[in-house]
């Protein structure tokens, strides 16, 4: 018995020896590859991937950005019907919350110009790529930073935006909403010269959303697109009449033209997020598409409801009977800047350069697409801007504009409020995270 | 390295001291009888102390046993009695009578990996729950709902009321702000079991939240449900760091000890049990009138028409309670089989529980088997196995948060009672203005999650050596917990909901499949010493358990009309997640009791994880206890104290990191067709370390009038280091957050549980058991900036990660002061001021017995976001009464909504989402009665040894202030440290009513 109990024994010990002395491994992450991968010696395919990543992640926050500042410029309301925020808190009925979902309008467009920061660091750290495609990479990355930092600063306006956040961990202070936009204008000049060094393609398949737009030589025309926009929200007029020559801007050209953000409902892509859904749905502002001529084609862009959709909650009553009808698949894609734009602003530029026929001309090739008369107001400046901004209401609806246009004109107190105790907010708050940041790190 | 070759050293030495001296035996024999009233005690144990020799009563208490001619004591122990230690007689008969244990000190509980100890020698405060606690009064659904109440120090809330339960479970304070496990550890029989809530993308069918398929506001039960209450003969609850220290790095939300039924040998015991019950809904919310004045002035007035048109046809109706106003039927079926020999024994138990909520289509299923074998094989070997097959089968139902009007919990506070939502003949349902129907959801959306698991348990136990002084003994076991989840999502396309999508229909398939194993290996030494008065046990070993999941879902948009397969649909959003981990350890403990006077141990467990940021590094976990028996010292006022013990403990715990926290990831996206990297917006670290606990805890047991009347005070100190918070950076720069230890806090708190016999007679007795405790908790250390977390923004109540302040504390809009963006208004804490209840037993006419447990929670915060659906869709039954705007005319409905935050007298305002409040409620009341003996025996004879009928009932009262909700107890993001207990959109509460019968053959 005692012999047969040790060899147990022995036998237990031993088991127990192995178990102590099988070494433990670090469980390598089985879901995702890591961020490691790509920041030093990135093959041609990883940079590839982050381009692609870039194009994907330039959609990031768009439904928000659009909502938000639609709600905040009374073009639009979104008669939401699990979420009272977008009537209440958005529309000065209820105090604004920093950490409140709409909030995405600004942090959600970090990621891509943290994308853009990731691509430039593993261009610049590995071989693997020729000097022309390393320009490529680049002065795509540097376009759609450009262009996420606007929409960031649009939303914070004097708050201001952090330009350097390439270490996330010590980020720059907000700089002042004058010298951000000088800095997106030099992201996107960076941007411009990169593509011009960045030969005759790009070295991944661009998006068919890019059509027109998917080599270097005439993918900087969408860049210097967006910085004709810097440059009018600059007021520098002279800039901008230099600028314009060198996107696609295209007086007679269709109004259309522009490049556009795809979409498919099957990952890894994402639906168009900015359909009406069972619970959001976009309203024009019901006075807004009351006010427009008779006859305007741009009335396309919603239908007519009937009975009207009603909002009721939260002690506010509104109902619209123009419900958005832009967007209605998961595959439709969304414009990112279109040739319409354009052409308005070559009339806003004209106008304030008082090259008044110009001007008219320019409003009449809105006019005329959209099935109105010709343009019979006033020809002074003033009320050739104001017909400019009138035009771009319809003509730019739930597109984002009609909040900073009014801004930038100094005209947020001539928005028509449908609700008693409603206000138009100057800009959001800074998010509660960007506040105590700084709090933490003075 | 280094420890591993001190467990070799000491467990050689061990074996060096092994070596077996034969003896002469001699047969001693005689009766156990019961000190109540004489009977002959069967399955009672008797050993030879010093060895394993031993034997057990038969039917009538008789036994047999053969004792060696060295031998000088025998022991007599049985569960619910006092044990006794007798010389061993010089003539070969020994009568024996025991007494009934009333506050359990014979109880022998779970102290280390691998031994245990007698209650009245602990040095913590470990509550046990026995089944007749457990089960005894009704019927719970799930064994945590079954613990609400009974567990000095424990925090155990509701999730909501859908069937299958769903339960939030604290102890002592939080022991994680999220970052790990915030729920104990479970080890059923040695097995280490999964208790996680699984996702089935529910969340994203009604779009309460996008993108992530793990989210916590599917709803979904704790798999802590599929334990069946029935088979549980004992639970211990280790509730901090002194009690848990040995199990190291996974025990800083504490551990629970389940250990289940067991053969006792003797004659084979049948038992069947059959409860039929019902439930019904505590109470309603809604109910405000609508009129046409109410519609014109607040409302819209174009639904006039409809409103008059549901008047003149009378079919003007009251929705919520026809959604919530349904029975939901209760029948569980068990039927065990316990019995045996002397060197084989075995328990087997079926059941069934089945029960439906009060919404149509909502319910839990519950099979379980469960087979519990005990074998000797020699005398120096024992195995025991024990195998469990559960398959469960929950239907949740449409409650909770959500964004897509589907929820019927979330849609019926806007559904006005004018609404035709009835379907025609053809079973059309009408669409409603809110968005959806929500009798179609009701009857036509699948929630349905199913679950098959196997947990499997052995035990080997070789004693190696056995002799009057000393023994040694190796144990292995291990335990294997293998879990397949299939879960399916639908929501048919001709909903009127899904036809306002873009790709109408929505089905989600998706499959969960966790392996847990664990293995663990010790020696356990032990020797008297001093003429047997001291005696001294070494233990020492290894463990391992690792976690191995694989999580696969097909979701599917775009459906056929009537088609729930995935497959079929036009857009794919499929998902994989693979998750693994391994755990070791090593733990040693020595253990000292002088003469049942002094007991002290003091151990030390080392562990390392693939969890933490170094794999390879062991962490160690040291703890000490002293318990000093007064009582034993000599007698104590003339045997009025017969315990008093003070008693101290010290230890270390841990608590890991989750899975994932260590990597920084490229995610996958894509656009055009092509997919491409896009990064985290959370960077890994792979410098983070588990979160560490220390507890000091300390108190008196006494038992007082021969033990009638007993109590326990337990004071604790639970500090916890290296909090895992986010560092959250400015999300501008594209990162949100990554891990760090960054936060301690410290909990500390009373707990006083009492029991008193206050009468104790043949025809009556009554058992009076109150419990009270309370917990504070404070964040002593905070790296980060301060940080709001859970709940829906600030705008309806957040909890407030700050130092010097309590980490359940919830603030929210508006701020103090304007100029500073974090002056929030401070709501109160999550945490109650105290907990009390009151357990009673009374005993009459000698076969009745009514038991209840009453439950009550002081002072706690509750977000809700309940009311404000309620009052946004003019429904809330007080809507139209204007007592409570200073107006005197605005209803309060209308007012409520505008009023948050603080009223100058410091009392938050009727509008305020973060509301205070208390609550009593009847947990658990019964009424049986046991048919006499003799009546049975008159009709049966000997075929059935006991009956006993009764009726009782589940949380069948309730006294609450709480007007925000339906019930204080819910969470719309189910179990978490932090933020849970957010109420939108929930169901009623429930009570339950059942019948009982249960037969002993």
């Amino acid at each position: 018995m005692k012999n047969k109990n040790i060899k147990y024994f022995t036998m237990a010990v031993c088991l127990l020896a192995f178990t102590a002395c099988s070494k433990l491994e670090p469980v390598v992450d089985p879901n995702f590859p890591s961020l490691g991968s790509v920041e030093a010696n990135a093959s041609k395919s990883q940079l590839n991937s982050l381009a692609i990543g870039q194009i994907s992640n330039a959609r990031n926050g768009l439904a928000t950005y659009l909502q938000v500042t639609g709600t905040l410029g009374k073009e639009l309301f979104n008669f939401n019907t699990t979420e009272s925020r977008w009537m209440t808190e958005l529309n000065g009925i209820r105090p604004i919350d920093n950490s409140a979902f709409y909030n995405g309008a600004t942090t959600a467009f970090g990621l891509p110009v943290r994308q853009a920061n990731i691509i430039i660091a593993a261009v610049d750290n590995t071989n693997a790529a020729t000097a022309a495609e390393k320009s490529a990479y680049k002065g795509l990355a540097n376009t759609f930073k450009g262009l996420a930092c606007l929409y960031q600063l649009n939303v914070q306006y004097k708050n201001g935006i952090r330009l350097d956040i390439t270490n996330p961990f010590k980020p720059s202070k907000a700089a002042s909403y004058e010298e951000s936009l000088k800095a997106i204008a030099g992201f996107l000049d960076e941007g411009a010269s990169q593509l011009d060094a960045a030969g005759a393609s790009f070295p991944f398949p661009m998006p068919s959303g890019y059509a027109g737009f998917d080599t270097p030589p005439t993918f900087k025309r969408f860049n210097r697109a967006i910085a004709l926009r810097v440059a009018i929200y600059q007021q520098d007029w002279a800039k901008a009449e230099g600028l314009l020559a060198q996107t696609f801007y295209n007086e007679t050209g269709s109004l259309t033209a522009g490049p556009l953000h795809t979409y498919n409902p099957s990952a890894p892509d994402a639906p168009n997020p900015l359909i009406n859904t069972s619970s959001a749905r976009v309203v024009a502002a019901q006075k807004v598409m009351d006010d427009a001529e008779a006859g305007d084609r741009r009335l396309s862009k919603v239908t007519v409801v009937s009975p009207s959709l009603n909002y009721a909650a939260a002690g506010i009553t509104y109902s619209s009977r123009y419900l958005s009808n832009i967007y209605n698949t998961g595959t439709t894609p969304v414009p990112i800047i279109r040739n319409e734009e354009l052409v308005l602003i070559a009339a806003e530029v004209a106008a304030q350069r008082n090259r008044t026929a110009d001007a008219v001309r320019l409003i009449n090739v809105i006019r005329t697409a959209a099935g109105l008369p010709n343009y019979a107001g006033a020809t002074t400046r003033d009320a050739l801007i104001n017909a400019i901004l009138k035009e771009r209401l319809y003509s730019l609806w739930y597109e984002g504009h009609r909040w900073i246009d009014m801004r930038r004109y100094d005209k947020i107190a001539e928005i028509h409020l449908p609700v008693a105790g409603m206000r138009v907010l100057l800009q959001l708050e800074r998010p509660v995270q960007e506040v105590n940041w700084d709090n933490a790190n003075p | 390295m280094k420890q591993i070759s001190k467990q070799g050293i000491l467990l050689l030495l061990m074996l060096f001291l092994a070596f077996a001296v034969q003896a002469q035996d001699r047969v001693i024999s005689g009766k156990v009888k019961n000190a109540t009233d004489g009977s002959g005690l069967p399955g009672v144990n008797i050993v030879v102390k010093g060895t394993t020799a031993g034997a057990i009563s038969d039917v009538n208490g008789e036994f047999k046993l053969s004792v060696p001619s060295s031998a000088k004591k025998i022991l007599f122990s049985f569960i619910g009695f006092v044990g006794k230690e007798l010389d061993v007689p010089t003539s070969g008969n020994l009568d024996v009578t025991l007494e009934e244990d009333v506050i359990g000190l014979e109880e022998v509980v779970v102290t280390g990996l691998a031994t245990s100890v007698k209650r009245s020698n602990l040095a913590n405060a470990v509550s046990s729950v026995s089944a007749r606690e457990l089960v005894g009064t009704t019927s719970p659904v799930t064994t945590d709902g079954a613990l609400q109440g009974k567990i000095a120090g424990a925090n155990i809330v509701a999730n909501g009321s859908m069937p299958g339960g769903g339960f939030n479970m604290q102890f002592r304070g939080v022991s994680t702000l999220g970052a790990s496990a915030s729920q104990p550890l479970f080890i059923v029989d040695g097995v280490y079991i999964d208790n996680s809530q699984n996702s089935n993308g529910r969340s994203q069918a009604n779009k309460a939240t996008g993108g992530s398929s793990a989210s916590a506001q599917d709803n979904n039960t704790n798999r802590l449900a599929d334990i069946n209450p029935d088979d549980i003969e004992n639970i211990e609850v280790l509730k901090g760091a002194s009690a848990a220290a040995i199990y190291g790095t996974r025990a800083n939300a504490g551990v629970v000890i389940i250990t289940t039924k067991r053969g006792k040998g003797g004659k084979t015991k049948i038992n069947f049990g059959q409860d039929f019950g019902f439930s019904k809904a505590l109470a309603f919310y809604g109910g405000a009138d609508w009129t046409e004045e109410k519609l014109t002035k607040f409302f819209n007035e174009d639904e006039i028409p409809a409103l008059r048109t549901a008047r003149a046809n009378g079919t003007y109706t009251d929705w919520e309670r026809v959604v919530f106003g349904e029975t939901g039927q209760i029948r569980n079926t068990r039927l065990s089989i316990a019995g045996g020999d002397e060197k084989t024994k075995f328990y087997v138990n079926g059941s069934m529980a089945d029960e439906t909520g009060i919404v149509k289509n909502t319910g839990f299923g519950r099979y379980s088997i469960r087979a519990n074998l005990d074998h000797k094989v020699t005398k120096w070997l024992d195995i025991g196995i024990n195998s469990n097959y559960v398959h469960s089968n929950n239907d949740r139902g449409w409650a909770g948060n959500d964004n897509s009007n589907i929820n019927y919990g979330y849609n019926l506070p806007y559904t006005k009672p004018f609404y035709n939502l009835n379907p025609d003949a053809q079973g059309n349902y009408p669409n409603s203005l809110v968005g959806e129907n929500p009798l179609a959801i009701r009857d036509r959306a699948i929630n349905n999650q199913k679950v098959n698991r196997f947990l499997q348990g052995f035990t080997a136990n070789f004693n190696v050596l056995n002799k009057q002084n000393m023994s040694l003994s190796i144990k292995a076991t291990g335990g294997l917990d293998y879990q397949s989840g299939y879960a399916l999502i639908y929501l048919p396309a001709d909903l009127q909901s899904q036809l306002a999508e873009p790709n109408p229909g929505y089905a989600q398939d998706t499959r969960r499949e966790v392996t847990n194993y664990n293995l663990q290996l010790a020696g356990i030494f032990t020797y008297s010493a001093m003429d047997n008065k001291l005696e001294l046990t070494t233990s020492a070993g290894a463990v391992q358990l690792g976690t191995n999941a694989r999580d696969a879902f097909v979701r599917g948009r775009g459906l056929p009309v009537g088609v729930s397969n995935p497959q079929n649909a036009k857009a794919f959003d499929p998902g994989v997640i693979w998750q693994r981990n391994t755990d070791q350890g090593f733990f040693a403990q020595q253990e000292a009791n002088y003469d049942n006077k002094i007991i002290a141990s003091v151990g030390v467990r080392f562990d390392r994880s693939t969890l933490n940021g170094d794999p390879a590094k062991f962490y160690a976990f040291p703890r000490g206890s002293l318990a000093v028996n007064l009582a034993n010292f000599g007698t104590w006022g003339d045997g009025f104290v017969n315990q008093l013990k003070v008693r101290v403990a010290y230890g270390q715990t841990a608590g890991l990191p989750n899975f994932g926290t260590l990597y920084s990831q490229l995610g996958i996206v894509g656009v055009g067709g092509q997919s491409g990297f896009s990064p985290s917006t959370v960077l890994g670290n792979t410098g983070i370390r588990p979160e560490r606990a220390t507890e000091l805890e300390y108190g008196v047991d006494f038992g007082l009038f021969g033990g009638k009347v007993s109590g326990e005070i337990t004071f604790y100190n639970k500090k916890v280091f290296d909090l895992i918070q986010p560092f959250v950076t400015a999300p501008t720069t594209g990162v949100t957050s990554t891990s760090v230890n960054a936060a301690d806090l410290v909990n500390t708190g009373m707990e006083i549980s009492l029991g008193a016999d206050i009468i104790k007679s043949e025809n009556f007795s009554w058992f009076v058991q109150p419990i009270v405790w309370f917990n504070r908790s404070k964040i002593t250390r905070l790296t980060i900036p301060e940080r709001l977390t859970g709940g829906f923004g600030a705008s309806f109540g957040q909890w407030r990660i700050k130092e010097g302040e309590s980490p359940t504390q919830i603030v929210g809009q508006p701020r103090t002061d304007p100029t500073n963006p974090t002056s929030w208004t401070v709501y109160g804490d999550q945490q109650p001021k105290y907990e009390f209840s009151l357990n009673q037993r009374i005993t009459f006419l000698k076969n009745f017995e009514f038991s209840a447990l009453l439950s009550y929670r002081h002072k706690f915060t509750v977000v809700s976001l309940a009311r404000l659906l309620w009052d946004e869709g003019g429904n809330t039954s007080d809507w139209s009464s204007t007592n409570q705007a200073p107006d005197g005319t605005t209803p309060n409905g209308v007012y409520r909504q505008s009023v948050n935050g603080l009223g100058s007298d410091g009392v938050p305002l009727p509008g305020s989402n973060p509301v205070l409040t208390s609550f009593l409620k009847l947990r658990e009341v019964a009424l049986y009665y046991r048919v006499p003996r003799t009546q049975l025996s008159k009709v049966f004879g000997n075929v059935v040894n006991g009956v006993k009928i009764g009726v009782s009932g589940n949380n069948l009262l309730r006294w609450t202030d709480y007007t925000a909700g339906y019930d204080p107890e819910n969470s719309n993001f189910g179990s978490a440290a932090l933020g849970s207990g957010v109420d939108i959109g929930s169901i009623p509460a429930v009570r339950r009513f059942m019948f009982h019968i249960a037969i002993d053959f």
